[in-house]
Order: structure tokens, then C-alpha cells, then sequence
């Protein structure tokens, strides 16, 4: 089914790639801002207080000044920033501008002046009283009677029907059930627990947060911004400046990566409300710390899985609770903690499933979408504990997940039990690359070899490990994506996608797509994405939906377009019932032998006779949200005497049924996975117990360079989807998930210690080593 | 004050602040490839290439760059006609957001001026100053390594 | 008002003139002239992060002529100008006790700010994970401070100890570094601990003996980042001078590394942690130096 492709399938180039090494001005951020209002936001030094009193009149008299707005000035409309299908799945929990602050980093005014200098001045001459109060920011304190109640606030709410009790500082609460996990557990020979703790961490994207407003000759407000969901951004400035939507209209240029830190509406609130209130245009650019502070990051975990085993090798159950820190804003709360569930449990079929979570607020930096979104959490305790069982039965690890993960063909209840925020859906596997995963994987790690060496005798100890993974590809019946397609005199066409390509290179996949169905090269696709007053509806990149959903669509546009250009060609050639095949930039008759280029139906369609636009939109939903899957390999390195842990070799053997541009799915898998490494490893978000950063820049807060890196080696196992385009799944989020837990699981091999709490510093490899 | 800079082979008249960064004043100018990542030196995003080196210029200042060569990544290739890395990140994947590319790129000439057979890790050393979260780094090594055969003629 | 410390900048605020002095006599005529007013710069990485200057003078020294590493009397005299990079490329420094400044010199952030950090700001910032003065504690060296009345020469330790922020007057700057050329022959060993490869460094230690035979005549060790300042470790030195090395002399030098200096906190890590890898990178070093 593969050979037959003759655009996708194949590593063609990035539609935008030269003309970004080339560093062409295609980002948020360049254009000569020197005409433009300055943009500057006070934020709080507490973790949790109330503004008693706030006196910005020194600040407005500034020469140079244009506005200064905070909780004062501007209308009080609760709503979410979380980037999701309307109506969302997080609580109505935040303002634009508050009389209450919720951590350090949190908005307290803005000002937008003529130069940043002005700016700086004005935000240091804005007087805020504050009435302390206590802060809590440890999520299992935050939830205990007697906590200080963080959104206090008479007009908070949720607006589809979850489990809400902002007074005990609950953002949501879930659970779901299958069976009987208690009786299972308690007739089983085998009872295997742990908690395992997940830290928070920053995206690090390169290029920080920037949006600029202008006010266009209609008095339309257009925001250009670097975000993942421009849809949603227009929607939840709309809502938040009570405009209609038709005033806004929201645009996308070249992001500089995202990882889930742009699935907000993050500050184009501001700069629209800066916009409209003084007619002039403007920029708000995050400084490299107050994204680490003020944006979003990773939810911090702990989850609590519990697995019973038989003597036999049968997984009687798991019991899996997940205690989630959502900082001070519930966004992405809910549907994160769900996914830990839906995203994990389904791997290894049990017939007991219990899954209940809590996310819980505390007083800490805002926790949103990042690249895994709760998947990456549990998966670490679901692969350790594999790790365990397979250890008791005595069975190599690699052999126990080939024995016991979902096969083709099966289901979970979990996929009907847990959805994200409304009831989930019920769907087979239809697709499955993992037992190849596994079993290329193991070979190219030389598992045989280095699982069952003697044990190193010295100071520095290597060991190897595993995790089998599975993710999602969209979110079935909520999710929409939508293409344009339209055709031009010479036979190119324009697509234009809602669809939203952070560098990601969806834009390019997307024009594959649509070559493949029309029979012509991708250059001739001329891609226009992100805009949506020209755009057609999409929810935006997460998920995992762009190629699997926005492919689908745009798969479906082309298929309306084929339609129309056949019929012009019936026309043409004067054979109604003929059918037709489009190769290479011809229609060809497969009854006559006759063809015509795509450029002669073009210019009769145009120009010459029963002229119309061949052009068509075309939608897609899912019914289903079929997994990629993955097997990681990692080898380690355990200095004994300093706690430092290396990464000798890493391989990631991932199923994502057809690579629609294999290149970019290698590159995405091993971005994904030196995140996954480095949030194992070295990223270390630390809050002081006042709440505040300590390393809120790329000094102290440590990804990994190229040098950091011995070995990293991905493998492609193809498979096929029958209901994604061409057989494509997703590929962008699961590879992040393995590097934690295979290298806990390693480092358990090297040297006999199991670490549940990361990242794995030295400081606790250390401690753990020495309390063996 | 008044500084003279010479930026991709151009000499050019600009009135700057004393105090002024190079990143800075090359964005002012119309130069947007060099980026404001971290603004500390720790990134790589803003690199540009002074007098035949690689440097962070959010870390120097305009005054300092006086009569030195200073080359950005639009002064080494077009897309109608790009430097050999320039096509050959593209090939190869190396490209995904792109907003650390030019620096990487900028890198990577440099060392490729020096030395026009690296090894892989003399590529990965040449590269570690510049951070990129999207690509993991293996197909930017592969790019480098590639342009320095094209530009050795194939060898 | 209180704000979010904000670091990286786009102009320094405050600076009302830039100068670049052609020589050292006009760098000192300059900074005697704006004494107390003046920032002296040299690569800028540590001041291009001012964001607010309380100085309106910026005095760039890189042209004024300290870019030299050049043989005299019985020194290598290193300009306080020159940078890691030259350091690395340079051919006089070559096999110098063990190339231990080059292999400081390669530890320095990457490739990038190597081409900016220089001799003079390694020294004079006391930031702990500096990478040249534990290596350059270890050949002894000696630094020369200038001013238009005159130079003196203090030592290293000395200069660090004092802290160079009080030390140095504010119408002097540090000229040069001068390494004794009796250092040569010294079996080194250079080591850091970080996270990652280019990380600002945890620990830091250098170690440099001499051997009469099979006897080791003299001990320097020098500890970095993990202390401040950078500081020789005395006792461990002195317990392996005079003596044979054996493994048993190398772990009682590592066990008493903190007899003369304490551990700062360091909030990446445990104190634990830290201590340990000190003691084990000491042992590392001396098990190199002894190979």
C-alpha cells in the first residue's frame, strides 16, 4: 500500500524552510516596532494576595504614556485563557485584570507607551497596596481543611457540568470505573504500588510570547500573535473585551515553537484592550523570564498506580490516582489529568480499571498544555511498574510488554470511560506497530547483550531500560478541522488551512496531502494557514490532531475539488460515465486513454465556458482517536560517586501508521525526545517557599545542547490507519512520554535503585544510592 | 553617538544610545535574523559572525563593534541563492520553527571556514552554543556535515 | 516599585559615553580622569547584563592593547584582554603544565561566549563557576594591577580572597596575569561537575604537582564554584608533599578537602551532593596527575 504514494510518504522539503535559513522576517516579532506602542506588564512579587488599593495616576501622567489599564479600568468578564472547543473544559476562573493575585508572576496592571524605557519608568511608578495572605503551594496541603481558598472569588464558575469546588481549591475532580480494582487486587498473587512524582518544568520554546495589535481602516481590531489557536484567542478576546467576533480577527505568522505554552489566549487580551482604548498599534514581547513565570508550564503529578499480577503473567487491574497541580488558573486542568487515564491505562488491557484524579489550585506559576499533557506523567509510573511485575514473574521486560500490550483489534472501556470533559469513545485499535517497536527497538539497543551483563564493578555503573508507549490522534467528536481549497488558471492551488503549524511542518504535511489526492507535486500547493478571517475553522495544533484531523479535511476538500474538475473534464472530452485518474498533473480518461492537464480544465473553468471557481471547502471530525505507538530504549551511564547520570544511546521506535514526510516525523520524535531526556535528567523548576522562581532564565534552568547528546537513533515502523489520510497517525506528543521512565528503569538496572521522584538529579541519585 | 558598522560587506552611518546592545541595533536596522531568545548569552538565537567569529551579539555592545566585519545570516545566502548549509538544512529536516536557525547556521559557517572536514563532534562543540528545543540537534549535525562535502566538492 | 528582576537588555540605561582607547596609557588617562564613573569592559558578558548603570562611563579596553600572551623574565604574561579563545589557540601556552589553562579555557560557557569572556572579567566578576582561576591558583599566579600613578603585583590568591570588587582602586585595572615559568613541567589535571556539558559549573577542581622522581615535591589543588572564592586547598596539598602517591594519600587529601574552605549553597543542588563530587573530583584529578 506504501510504494503506490507519490507525494506522501516522502521527505519533501518544508514549504517555509529556506526562507527561515535564510531568516527571512516571518516571525510575530519582526517588524520595526519602533512605530509601535510598548507593551509592559506589572506583575506580583506575592504569591497570594489581595490588591487592597492600586493607584496607577502617576503612571497615566507620564509623557509618553498611553494607557495604563488593572482592575480598575477595564470590565470584569470571567472566562478561561485555556486554548479549547468552546464551551471549555476549565473552570471561568480568571479575569484580565484582578483585584486578587494568585502567584508571583501574576497580572497587576499594563502599560503601553512610546518607548520601552517609558514603559519601565511608568510600571515602577504604579502604587499597589497589597493585603498578604497565606500562600499554599503544595498541592496536597492546598486540598486539606483549613487551606487558604485561592479562588474565593462570588463569579467563578464552570460552564459544562464537572466536579468543581474552587472552595476547598478543587479545579476538578474525575473518576471513572471498570470492574472491581479491590476485589481483583485482593484475590491476586501480586500487588505492585507506587507514587511517583512528576515535576513542572517550562516549555523553553526559543522564541518567547509576542503579540502586536492594530486597529485596520474599518476599525477592526487584528492581532498578530505566536499562538497554537488562533480560532479560540479570537474567541476568548472577543468574549473578554465584549466585542462581537466579527470585530477581531486573529493571525498566525511563523511561530518559533510552542510545545503547548501557546494553547492559551495569553496576553492579546492586553494588547487588543491597548489597541482599541488608544487607536494607536502595538507589541507585547515576554522577556525570557516572564515566560518561564508568567506563561504556562508542565502540570506537576503525583500519581499513585497500583497493578495486581497473577502467578500465570495475567494483569488482573490497575488502580491508578492522579493528584495534579494546576497552579493558580484552572486551565487545561480538567482534560490533562484525563488524559493520564485515557492515555495510559488502555496500553495494557485489564479487565479492573479504577482511574480518579484531582487537580488541585495552589499558589504557584499557571500550569496549561504541554507537549504529552498527562501522558508523559503516568506513563512513568505505568512503566515502572511493568518494570516491577515483569521483575517478580522473572520475565525480560521486553518480553513481558510484547506479551501483554493491546493488539490489533482490541478496545479498552477506559477510551468509552474517559474523554476530556464530556464522555469519551468507545474505539478498537485498528492500527499497531508496537510489537515491531519493541522488538527493532531491543535489537538496535543490543537489549540481549547489555540487559543480562554482570554487574560493573566500579564507581560508574551502566544499565539499560524501556517503556512502551501509546498516545492519541485528535479528540473524537469534539475536535473540528476545516480546508479551502482553490484552484488557479496554471494549475496550482491555494489551500488554505485553519490548521496551525508551529514549526511542526504541518503546513508542508497538509500540502503533501492535498498533492497526493490531486495528482500533482506539492510545490504546486500554495499554503496559507493561521488567519481567521481567510482561513477556514480549525481547532488549532494539540492533540496530536493536525495531521490525522486537519489532514483528514484537507483530504476531504480535495475530494470535492476532484469532483468538480471531473466534471469539467466530462465536459471537455464530451464522456459522461468515464472514470478518471489524476496522476502528475493530468486527468486521464480510463476508458478513452485521453488526458488533460490540470491547467486546460483550469482555464475553461476561469474563463471559457460555464465558468465557476473550482474550489471547495472540506471538514472533518473524528470518531475515533487511534494511537501511535512507541517502544524507547535507553542505555545510562551512573556516576556512584557524584550522582550524575549520562545518556550513552537512546532509540525510539515509533508507529505513526504512514509518515506523511518521514523526515519531519524523525525530527519531531527526536525533539520530543530530548525534551523527554532533559525533563528526566536536568530540568529543575525550583519555587522558593514564597513562590518565587529562582531560575527563571537559560543559565540555571538546563535543556540539553548538541553536545549533550552521545547517540540518538529513531525508527520508523510503518503501519497503516484506515481512518486516518493515507494511513497517517500522529507522531508530535508520544515520544516525549519514554525518557522518564525508561531511565528511571535503567538506572534500577545499573545500579539497584528505584527513583519514583524526578527529575533525577544528582543530589537525589545520590541520596537514593547512598540510603541502598 | 555615531558608530560606523560594517554589516554583510555594507558600511553603514547609525546613530545609536552609548549603552546600546549589538542585537538590538541590528533589529532596529532591519536585520531580524539575529533573534532575542534569552537575551543572556545562553542561547545562541542572536549569533552573528564578527571579524571571522561566532559570537552572542545580545552580548556586545554597538560601540564595540566599530570597524569590525560583522556578518548576519541574510549577508551568506538568498533563497534565490543560498550558502550551501543554508540548502542543506533544508534538505535534511534540520529546519522545524526555524527561529534558532539562523544562529546554528552562523555556527556551523564558522567552523566550516576553519576547518572543512569536521568530525561529528567537532559539529556537535561548534553547535553547542546555540539551543534549539524542536529538532534534538541530529539532523542539524547531519546538515553540517553534508554542506562541508558539498563545499569540499563532494569528498 | 517591585518587579520581576528582568535581565537580559537591550541598551544600558545610564550610559552617556562610550570609549574605546587605542592604548593603555590612554585607558588609565581615561579611567583616572572618570574614576568612580567609569565601568571598565572587557568581553561584556557579565555587564551586558546591567540593565541600569549607577556609571555613565563605559571604558572598553579590548583595543588598548592587552590582547598579548608573550615570554618575559621568568613569566608568561597573559594581557588581561585576551580571551578563552585565544588561550586555547595559543601556541606559547601549548604543553604548559599539561595544558590545564586550555583545557580551563574550553570549559568557559561555548564556543560563542569564548570568543568574548576575558582573562581580566573571569578574574575580576567572582562568579563562582569562573573557569580560569582555580587553574591559574594552581601554576601560582600572580596578577598585575595598573593606574597611571604606577603597578603593583599581588598574588592571585590574594587578589581573590580580598575580593577584586574592593581590591582593585577605582583608577586601576587588572593589566595581566603572570604564570610562573617554573609551572611547566607540573602533571595536571583539570575537572568540572555540571548537569549538562556547557552548564555554568557545580564544582570545579584543579590539581597540579610536581614530581622529584617518584616523589612529589609540590601539592597545589584549587577548588572553584563550589566555594567562594576560588580557593587552594592547603591541608589536602600538604599531606601528599614530600611523599609517594598512593591511593590511600589521595583519598585522605580528598577527605580533608574541606579543612580549609567551606561549600557556598548552591540552590541546583545538596549540599551532600556537592561535597561529595568535591572530594571526588579531587581524587579524580590527583589520580590523573599521579597516572
Amino acid at each position: 500500500m506504501l510504494n503506490k504514494f507519490k507525494v506522501v510518504n516522502k521527505s519533501v522539503k518544508k514549504v517555509d524552510g529556506l526562507s527561515l535559513a535564510c531568516g527571512k522576517p516571518v516571525f510575530a516579532g519582526d517588524m520595526d516596532s519602533r512605530g509601535l506602542l510598548c507593551v509592559k506588564i506589572l506583575t506580583s512579587t506575592k504569591a497570594h494576595a489581595r490588591i487592597k488599593h492600586i493607584d496607577i495616576s502617576k503612571a497615566e501622567a507620564l509623557p509618553g504614556v498611553y494607557c495604563v489599564l488593572c482592575h480598575t479600568n477595564v470590565p470584569r468578564v470571567p472566562r478561561t485563557t485555556a486554548g479549547q472547543g468552546y464551551p471549555e473544559p476549565s473552570p471561568y476562573d480568571s479575569v484580565m485584570f484582578d483585584n486578587k493575585v494568585r502567584f508571583v508572576g501574576d497580572r497587576v496592571a499594563a502599560v503601553a507607551a512610546e518607548t520601552e524605557e517609558i514603559a519601565e519608568e511608568a510600571l515602577k511608578l504604579i502604587d499597589v497596596e497589597y493585603d498578604i495572605l497565606e500562600p499554599v503551594l503544595d498541592p496536597k496541603k492546598a486540598m486539606a481543611d483549613g487551606a487558604p481558598v485561592i479562588h474565593d472569588q462570588d463569579d467563578c464558575k464552570v460552564i459544562i457540568p464537572i466536579a468543581y469546588e474552587p472552595q476547598k481549591n478543587i479545579c476538578a475532580y474525575v473518576d471513572a470505573v471498570v470492574g472491581d480494582t479491590e476485589k481483583a487486587f485482593a484475590g491476586s498473587d501480586y500487588v505492585f504500588e507506587g507514587e511517583f512524582h512528576a515535576p513542572k518544568a517550562q516549555h523553553c520554546a526559543t522564541e518567547p510570547h509576542v503579540s502586536s495589535a492594530h486597529l485596520d481602516d474599518k476599525d477592526r481590531i487584528i492581532i498578530v500573535t505566536s499562538t497554537q489557536v488562533p480560532f479560540h484567542v479570537r474567541r476568548i478576546v472577543a468574549q473578554t473585551l465584549q466585542l462581537p467576533i466579527k470585530k477581531i480577527r486573529v493571525i498566525k505568522p511563523r511561530v518559533g515553537g510552542a510545545f503547548g505554552s501557546k494553547q492559551e489566549m495569553c496576553f492579546e487580551d492586553i494588547v487588543a484592550m491597548v489597541t482599541l482604548r488608544t487607536g494607536r498599534s502595538c507589541m507585547l514581547k515576554y522577556t525570557r523570564e516572564e515566560v518561564f513565570v508568567s506563561s504556562r508550564i508542565r502540570h506537576e503529578q503525583y500519581v499513585t498506580l497500583k497493578g495486581g499480577l497473577n502467578k500465570d503473567g495475567k494483569i488482573t487491574g490497575f488502580d491508578m490516582y492522579v493528584l495534579s497541580n494546576t497552579g493558580a488558573y484552572g486551565s487545561h486542568g480538567l482534560t490533562v489529568m484525563c488524559n493520564c487515564g485515557s492515555k495510559v491505562l488502555p496500553l495494557y488491557p485489564a479487565e479492573n480499571l479504577t482511574f480518579r484524579g484531582h487537580a488541585v489550585y495552589t499558589n504557584s506559576p499557571v500550569a496549561g498544555a504541554y507537549r504529552g499533557y498527562g501522558a508523559t506523567q503516568a506513563a512513568f509510573a505505568m512503566e515502572v511498574i511493568i518494570d516491577q511485575m515483569a521483575e517478580k514473574l522473572g520475565v525480560d521486560p521486553v518480553d513481558f510488554r510484547l506479551s501483554h500490550h493491546i493488539k490489533e483489534g482490541q478496545g479498552s472501556p477506559i477510551f468509552q470511560a474517559l474523554g476530556e470533559g464530556r464522555e469519551g469513545v468507545e474505539q478498537k485499535v485498528k492500527s499497531c506497530g508496537l510489537p515491531d517497536c519493541i522488538k527493532l527497538g531491543a535489537e538496535e539497543i543490543n537489549w540481549k547483550q547489555k540487559y543480562y551483563k554482570s554487574k560493573d564493578n566500579g564507581t560508574i555503573k551502566r544499565g539499560i531500560g524501556m517503556a512502551a508507549l501509546m498516545q492519541g490522534s485528535s479528540i473524537p467528536e469534539i475536535d473540528m478541522a476545516s480546508a479551502s481549497i482553490k484552484m488557479n488558471e496554471d494549475g496550482s492551488f491555494n489551500l488554505l488551512v485553519g490548521a496551525t503549524d508551529l514549526g511542526t511542518g504541518s503546513d508542508t504535511v497538509l500540502a503533501q496531502i492535498a498533492a497526493e489526492n490531486l495528482g500533482i507535486s506539492e510545490e504546486d500547493i500554495i499554503v496559507y494557514s493561521s488567519d481567521t478571517d481567510m482561513t477556514p475553522f480549525d481547532v488549532g495544533a494539540y492533540a496530536s490532531s493536525t495531521t490525522y484531523l486537519s489532514g483528514m479535511a484537507v483530504k476531504n476538500a480535495a475530494d470535492i475539488v476532484k469532483a468538480q474538475i471531473i466534471s469539467v473534464v466530462k465536459e471537455m472530452l464530451n464522456e459522461t460515465d468515464s472514470e478518471f485518474e489524476f496522476d502528475d498533473g493530468m486527468i486521464k480518461s480510463l476508458t478513452s486513454g485521453k488526458e488533460l492537464a490540470m491547467s486546460d480544465v483550469a482555464l475553461r473553468a476561469m474563463y471559457q465556458e460555464n465558468q465557476f471557481q473550482i474550489g471547495a471547502i472540506g471538514s472533518a471530525i473524528s470518531h475515533s482517536s487511534p494511537p501511535p505507538f512507541a517502544a524507547h530504549f535507553v542505555e545510562v551511564e551512573v556516576d556512584t560517586e557524584t550522582g550524575k547520570v549520562t545518556v550513552l544511546k537512546y532509540v525510539a521506535a515509533v508507529d505513526c501508521g504512514t509518515a506523511i514526510n518521514p523526515k519531519l516525523a524523525e525530527g519531531q520524535t527526536e525533539g520530543a525526545v530530548l525534551n523527554g531526556i532533559s525533563y528526566a535528567l536536568t530540568e529543575n523548576y525550583i519555587l522558593n517557599d514564597q513562590g518565587r522562581m529562582l531560575n527563571p532564565n537559560f543559565r540555571h534552568y538546563k535543556t540539553l545542547r548538541s553536545n549533550d547528546i552521545k547517540e540518538l537513533k529513531t525508527i520508523m515502523v510503518p503501519t497503516y490507519e484506515p481512518t486516518g489520510p493515507y494511513g497517517a497517525k500522529s507522531v508530535s506528543e508520544i515520544s516525549i512520554n519514554g525518557a522518564m521512565p525508561a531511565i528511571s528503569n535503567a538506572i534500577y538496572h545499573a545500579t539497584g535503585v528505584r527513583l519514583y521522584d524526578a527529575p533525577f538529579t544528582p543530589d537525589k541519585v545520590l541520596k537514593a544510592l547512598n540510603q541502598k | 553617538m555615531k558608530v560606523k558598522l560594517n554589516i554583510n560587506g555594507v558600511d553603514k552611518d547609525l546613530t545609536i544610545e552609548p549603552g546600546e546592545i549589538l542585537l538590538h541595533t541590528l533589529r532596529n536596522n532591519g536585520y531580524y535574523g539575529p533573534k532575542h531568545a534569552c537575551s543572556t548569552g545562553d542561547c545562541g538565537a542572536c549569533t552573528v559572525i564578527m571579524d571571522g567569529e561566532a559570537v552572542n551579539s545580545c552580548l556586545v555592545f554597538t560601540a564595540s563593534a566599530e570597524g569590525k566585519k560583522i556578518t548576519t545570516i541574510e549577508g551568506i545566502g538568498t533563497v534565490s541563492n543560498p550558502h550551501p548549509l543554508q540548502q542543506t538544512f533544508v534538505e535534511e529536516g534540520a529546519v522545524q520553527c526555524g527561529y534558532c536557525i539562523p544562529g546554528m547556521i552562523l555556527s556551523a559557517k564558522v567552523l566550516l571556514d576553519k576547518n572543512i572536514n569536521p568530525s561529528e563532534e567537532e559539529v556537535k562543540t561548534a553547535l553547542s552554543g546555540n539551543l534549539c528545543r524542536c529538532t534534538g540537534y541530529v539532523k542539524q549535525i547531519k546538515a553540517v556535515i553534508k554542506a562541508a562535502e558539498t563545499m569540499r566538492g563532494g569528498q | 516599585m517591585d518587579t520581576i528582576e528582568r535581565v537580559g537588555i537591550t541598551v544600558m540605561r545610564g550610559i552617556k559615553d562610550f570609549l574605546v582607547p587605542n592604548s593603555l596609557d590612554y585607558a588609565l588617562k581615561l579611567l583616572d580622569i572618570n574614576q568612580g564613573n567609569a565601568l571598565v569592559l572587557g568581553g561584556g558578558t557579565h555587564l551586558a547584563l546591567v540593565k541600569n548603570s549607577s556609571h555613565e562611563i563605559i571604558i572598553d579596553i579590548k583595543r588598548a592593547g592587552l590582547g598579548y600572551i608573550k615570554e618575559e623574565n621568568n613569566y608568561i604574561c597573559i594581557g588581561s584582554a585576551v580571551r578563552a579563545v585565544d588561550i586555547i589557540n595559543c601556541d606559547l601556552l601549548k604543553d604548559f603544565a599539561g595544558d590545564i589553562l586550555q583545557n580551563a579555557a574550553s570549559k568557559i560557557g561555548s564556543p560563542l561566549t569564548q570568543n568574548l569572556v576575558t582573562v581580566g572579567g573571569n578574574i575580576y566578576s567572582m562568579f563562582p563557576w569562573s573557569n580560569l582561576p582555580p587553574a591559574m591558583l594552581v601554576l601560582g599566579a600572580e596578577v598585575v594591577l595598573t593606574s597611571q600613578s604606577g603597578s603593583r603585583k599581588v598574588s592571585l590568591e590574594e587578589l581573590l580572597k580580598a575580593n577584586p570588587r574592593t581590591f582593585v582602586k577605582k583608577d586601576e585595572l587588572i593589566k595581566e596575569v603572570l604564570i610562573p615559568k617554573s609551572a611547566k613541567n607540573m602533571k595536571t589535571s583539570y575537572k568540572t561537575f555540571s548537569t549538562t556539558e556547557n552548564d555554568y559549573d557545580m564544582a570545579i577542581v584543579a590539581a597540579g604537582l610536581d614530581f622529584d622522581g617518584k616523589q612529589c615535591k609540590k601539592a597545589s589543588i584549587a577548588v572553584g564554584a563550589a566555594v567562594s572564592p576560588a580557593s587552594l586547598l592547603k591541608t589536602s596539598g600538604v599531606i601528599l608533599e614530600g611523599k609517594e602517591i598512593t591511593s590511600e594519600l589521595i583519598k585522605e587529601s580528598s577527605e580533608k578537602a574541606f579543612s580549609d574552605v567551606k561549600l557556598v549553597k548552591d540552590f541546583r543542588t545538596s549540599q551532600e551532593q556537592i561535597e561529595a563530587t568535591v572530594k571526588t573530583l579531587v581524587k579524580r584529578t590527583l589520580e590523573e596527575c599521579s597516572k
